[in-house]
């Protein structure tokens, strides 16, 4: 428990004192269950308010290359983490008390294929043998209170970290920008929760990231010098917090953790090895089993979705609902679509609109904007053909 | 923390017809300390002289007297003369709920048609959420839907009802209705609150018949419980809709203060606390924060009301936090993590915050806190300036269990969405 003592200066004391033996501590935090945030160690979560890193919001993590023949920008949005801030800042200067965060290899891409391909390879970041790289803040320091208006507390601080990138660990120094922005009805619509924004760009060498081994001398392609960009928002609502009362947190973070091997990591076969699993423990749970396709069909890129593993789960769920639950058969009429069949999926969307009485708006909403947008489709394909 | 303006509204009445009903409610509430007639206990304050309570119990939990299946719904448990009340859900209905409070047999069930509205957001479920309330030989209930009905005690059959939305404008607020009625003199008050602007906020009706008694001035609605306090020889009815903190005199629902707050307390859940013997406490969750305000007469005989602080650190979420001298405890916290909190009253301040427990409900009685969490922990507890020892817990219901939990005598009654419960508090749950 920690108890609010008046005496500002104690508070300062005890809490800098705990966030030195913190930042003396090695090794960043393992992912929870949910693989979005990280296990907060006890001791930090003593230290005051918590602030869980809020992925797919932003660039958080960005490396830019400006090479002589080519600039790439690496950008990363699947980094989870924490930073501590304490519960009363008027008792004392620091801003900030601890913090950590992991970020996907995988997850660091620039959309240029061999680039990419490149990055994950052994010579960059060996996603492999290193699925993630690890960063520890080590201090925070020469905090400064910019402004103080509305609750919105603005700071200038100088930022130490490590930053491990496969075997090596990079020290990091640059000075940063600290923005505590509480809840709000406008901020709700970037997250929940208070939250917080940290920002700070430090250029560090390739080589020593280990991006490229050492002596070499070519940077046509891959600057000597990255520009890293750090930029994490951060929330005291976790982003695997489970707000639905109509099924399980474990359930969730089952779904979260799927996700996060696919989308994060990137990894299909462990991921879909995973899923399968899920959908065998689910199998008599037509809404469970509905959410496994839904989390897979809603991914946005292409090649990581198995539609198989989608058609599957989603036909073993509307078997078991009876062909009745409109978000079953809005999920098939989905399917369906995205393979290109027509025809099937109007006749899913239609059957799904036919049961949408007591359906939630959030339920309904959707099927009825989908049933209009293929019925168009319909139509334009029907006179596409009568005029071919 | 800030002071807000005064803000007067109506004379100061001398003396009136419902002067001394607060007075012998609370009366009867103590002579009648085997109740728990209506939401937030015989004070509707969650606190109640009950016990004496086991100082800690097994590695089982309390015993438990009776459980069995129940469906969805939000209504707490309330307690008149060995049988529970309560509400929950099936299919398009709202079902009140009679049962033998030592053995969870029904005694009754009484079902109403309630669809839900196509404008509803009802991820959250259809409800019921509102508590009933006991009175004499009846039982009123309001459901998600915003009927009201009155419903004979006994046999559960229906002695009159309203549909609200339908006589009076009410709104359902999107989640469903979920203030709790409260009795005055020989009357029902009911929040009713809309987005007309002609809505009335609360509505009186006569117990025995259900005729109209009084509409007050509009108000926009709102999930807090209304709460009858006594200040200058006259009471007055505590109520909150939306940003809207109102005193009203019970009798007639004529505004006697008022004082708008900032948009974001508007999303209040949490029921107001009466603190002797001029001040009342709000709690509100989405950065709405906590605020004490001050309720005076002025030279020129008007209520006033003042603030006198306002802290966005303790956010109660939920229904329930209590009282304890110069202290509030209760479960600060929405859609993050929450504590449990104290703050002290005099200056709004945090005195110590706690980890471990989720959301929760509170209630306390015979020195301890009884603590509910949204996963379905129940804590023993006690709760002091100086901290919060959890002296039990244990696993009792499931996610999400978010109805106040009820106690008489040494029975605490707890619900979720799927089981309703008795469980022996007593010394033997130490045992």
């Amino acid at each position: 428990m920690l108890r609010v003592c008046p005496a500002g200066l104690l508070v300062t004391i005890v809490l800098a004192l705990a966030a030195d033996r913190l930042a003396a501590g090695g090794e960043v935090p393992p992912r929870a269950a949910s693989g979005q945030t990280l296990v907060i160690p006890p001791e930090v979560a003593e230290l005051g308010e918590v602030y869980h890193v809020v992925p797919d919001t932003v660039a958080q993590l960005t490396l830019t290359s400006d090479a002589a023949m080519r600039r790439a920008v690496i950008a990363s949005q699947r980094v989870v983490g924490y930073l501590a801030a304490p519960f009363e800042p008027e008792d004392t200067p620091q801003p900030l008390l601890a913090g950590a965060a992991r970020v996907p290899a995988a997850s660091l891409r620039c959309g240029l294929d061999g680039m990419d391909t490149f990055l994950q390879s052994a010579t960059a970041f060996s996603t492999a043998d290193h699925p993630e790289l690890t960063l520890q803040f080590k201090d925070f320091r020469d905090a400064q209170l910019e402004s103080d208006a509305d609750g919105r507390r603005i700071f200038t601080l100088t930022v130490a970290a490590e930053l491990k990138v496969k075997d090596k660990m990079v020290p990091l120094e640059f000075p940063a920008r600290l923005t505590f922005v509480p809840f709000t009805w406008r901020t709700m619509r970037i997250s929940l929760g208070d939250l917080l924004m940290l920002r700070g760009t430090v250029d560090v060498k390739t080589i020593a990231l280990g991006l490229l081994p050492e002596g070499h001398t070519n940077f046509d392609l891959l600057a000597e010098e990255l520009r890293l960009d750090l930029c994490l928002l951060a929330s005291t609502v976790a982003p695997d917090a489970h707000l639905d009362p109509t099924f399980s947190v474990m359930e969730y973070h089952q779904q979260l953790q799927l996700l996060t091997l696919l989308r994060d990591f990137r990894d299909t076969e462990q991921g879909y090895a995973f899923g399968r699993k899920a959908v065998r423990e689910h199998w008599d749970d037509g809404p469970a089993l509905n959410r496994l396709a839904t989390a897979v069909l809603d991914l946005t890129e292409v090649e990581l979705r198995d539609l198989a593993f989608v058609r599957s789960a989603a036909e073993r769920a509307n078997e078991l609902t009876g062909s009745r639950d409109p978000a079953v058969l809005y999920t098939l009429a989905r399917l369906s679509r995205t393979c290109g069949e027509l025809p099937a999926a109007l006749e899913w969307i239609r059957k799904a609109a036919e049961h949408l009485e007591g359906a939630a708006r959030d339920v309904a909403g959707p099927i009825r904007a989908t049933l209009g947008r293929y019925e168009a489709e319909a139509r334009a394909a029907e006179s596409d053909g009568d005029g071919g | 923390m800030r002071n807000s303006e005064y803000v007067t509204c109506g004379r100061v009445c001398a003396w009136s017809r419902g002067a001394l009903v607060v007075v012998a409610l609370l009366v009867s509430a103590a002579e009648a300390a085997g109740q728990w007639p209506q939401w937030g206990g015989p004070q509707r304050n969650f606190c109640c002289d009950a016990g004496p309570l086991a100082d800690k119990w097994s590695a089982e939990g309390p015993p438990k007297v009776w459980s069995r299946d129940i469906s969805y719904g939000h209504s707490a448990i309330v307690v008149d003369e060995g049988t529970l009340y309560t509400m929950y859900r099936r299919d398009d209905q709202d079902i009140v709920l009679a049962l033998k409070a030592d053995t969870g047999e029904t005694v009754w069930e009484t079902a109403y048609a309630a669809p839900t509205k196509p404008d509803m957001q009802l991820d959250f479920g259809p409800g019921p959420h509102a508590t009933p309330l006991v009175v004499g030989e009846r039982v009123f209930t309001v459901g998600a839907m915003v009927h009201l009905t009155a419903l004979d005690k006994r046999s559960g059959q229906v002695a009159w009802s309203h549909d609200l939305m339908e006589k009076l404008g009410a709104g359902h607020l999107g989640r469903g209705y979920g203030a709790s009625p409260i009795a005055y003199d020989d009357m029902v008050i009911v929040n009713v609150g809309g987005r007309a602007a002609e809505v009335a906020g609360v509505a009186a009706f006569k117990q025995a018949t259900g005729e109209a008694v009084w509409q007050s001035e509009h108000l926009g609605g709102g999930y807090p419980s209304p709460i009858l306090a006594r200040f200058n020889g006259v009471d007055h009815l505590i109520v909150t809709q939306g940003a809207e903190r109102v005193g009203l005199d019970p009798a007639t629902g004529k505004t006697r203060w008022r004082l708008t707050v900032d948009s974001q307390s508007a999303a209040i859940m949490a029921t107001p606390v009466w603190i002797e013997p001029d001040r009342v406490f709000f709690t509100a969750a989405y950065g709405g924060g906590s605020r004490l305000l001050r309720l005076s007469v002025t030279d020129e005989g008007d209520y006033a009301v003042e603030e006198l602080w306002h802290s966005r650190k303790m956010k109660v979420h939920h229904a329930s936090v209590v009282q304890i001298g110069d202290y509030v405890y209760g479960s600060s916290g929405d859609f993050g993590p929450a504590f449990m909190m104290a703050i002290d009253l005099r200056d709004g301040a945090v005195v110590w915050r706690e980890r471990g427990l989720a959301k929760a409900n509170v209630l306390y009685a015979d020195g301890k806190l009884i603590i509910l969490d949204e996963t379905g922990l129940l804590a023993l507890a006690t709760a002091t300036p100086e901290g919060l020892t959890v002296h039990s817990q244990v696993q009792m219901l499931a996610e999400k269990a978010w109805t106040a939990p009820t106690l008489v005598g040494t029975r605490l009654y707890l619900r979720d969405y799927k089981t309703i419960m008795a469980l022996e508090l007593g010394a033997v749950a130490g045992s």
